[in-house]
């Protein structure tokens, strides 16, 4: 499960890379592209804003097929201030953009399975795919306001994982 | 000592320093994890972790504002810190200010204990910090 944990952030981080190549955040000194996964990252006690935020909820997994079906919620978490050269008023539209973004970077909605634990990374021979992002409606606190959209993702766990 | 702060800011920081020593300060390690690896998905991916680096601020007084009343919930304390240490060690590590430190700042250790670090508030002089204050909070794993 893990690599297909893996494959999705990093093909979402790559598309994303191509779709907005000016998302981006820093790390620790290292521009990143502006998608993280909060379970991979040092604890904080509070979360970058215009970047979207992966966590790994519930899991299902199907152990009556030939190969084990593993199905995996990810909640993708994004919100923004807005511009403050613009005192926040563009924030309803930098979300929207977000929303858009997320639709594109999450099409299409499969990718080669990859192995990130081996140097360097091993294509497996199973694919991940994922079903329609479900959006909930915009939260808004304060001068924030962010949004979260739920996908599955499906996985056969193959030999060895 | 107070090579950072100057005139009557630098006075209101030495008697800081004072107060605190005279309180006990003690000397705690800020933990700050080195630079990401550029075009390295390991860390990204959780599979390895960066460097730290360990730098003793002090003077600092350590103290319980909140014992732990439920399972799960770390006991919550404070740290008193000096402004003096903390300018300094951002000016010589390179950082762009002390809410970038913090920010970047994995936690504090505190009698060989990790408390991560929950907010930073400061008292100020003239427009200058005297003294930190780090509202700081064990590890949940470490509650018993």
């Amino acid at each position: 499960m893990k690599n297909a944990k893996d494959t999705f952030y990093v093909t979402l981080r790559g598309r994303l890379a191509t779709v907005n190549p000016d998302r981006t955040f820093v790390v620790r000194g290292l521009v990143r592209p502006g998608i993280m996964v909060i379970e991979n990252e040092m604890v904080s006690a509070e979360l970058p804003a215009d970047v979207f935020l992966l966590r790994w909820t519930e899991l299902q997994i199907d152990t009556l097929q030939a190969m084990p079906v593993a199905v995996m919620r990810c909640e993708i978490q994004y919100f923004t201030d807005g511009d403050s050269d613009n005192a926040g008023m563009d924030r309803g539209r930098t979300l929207t953009e977000m929303d858009t973004e997320l639709l594109k970077i999450l099409t299409p909605q499969a990718a080669a399975k990859m192995n990130y634990g081996t140097m360097p990374a091993s294509l497996m021979q199973s694919s991940i795919f994922w079903g329609d992002a479900v959006f909930e409606g915009m939260a808004v606190n304060a001068e924030r306001v962010g949004r979260v959209a739920r996908v599955d993702v499906t996985s056969y766990e193959e030999p060895g994982e | 000592m107070s090579q950072n702060l100057d005139g009557r800011a630098g006075a209101a920081a030495r008697v800081a320093d004072a107060l605190l020593r005279s309180l006990g300060g003690s000397a705690v390690m800020l933990r700050v994890p080195g630079n990401a690896m550029a075009a390295a998905d390991a860390e990204q991916l959780g599979l390895s972790e960066p460097q730290f680096e360990e730098i003793a601020i002090g003077p600092a007084v350590y103290r319980r504002v909140m014992a732990k009343v439920a399972d799960g919930k770390g006991e919550r304390a404070e740290l008193l810190v000096s402004a003096t240490t903390i300018l300094r060690i951002v000016g010589s590590l390179g950082y762009a200010s002390t809410s970038v430190l913090f920010a970047q700042a994995a936690g504090v250790v505190v009698n060989g204990t990790l408390l991560q670090i929950m907010g930073v508030s400061s008292s100020e002089i003239f427009g200058q910090p005297y003294l930190y204050r780090l509202q700081v909070r064990g590890a949940l794993s470490e509650v018993v």
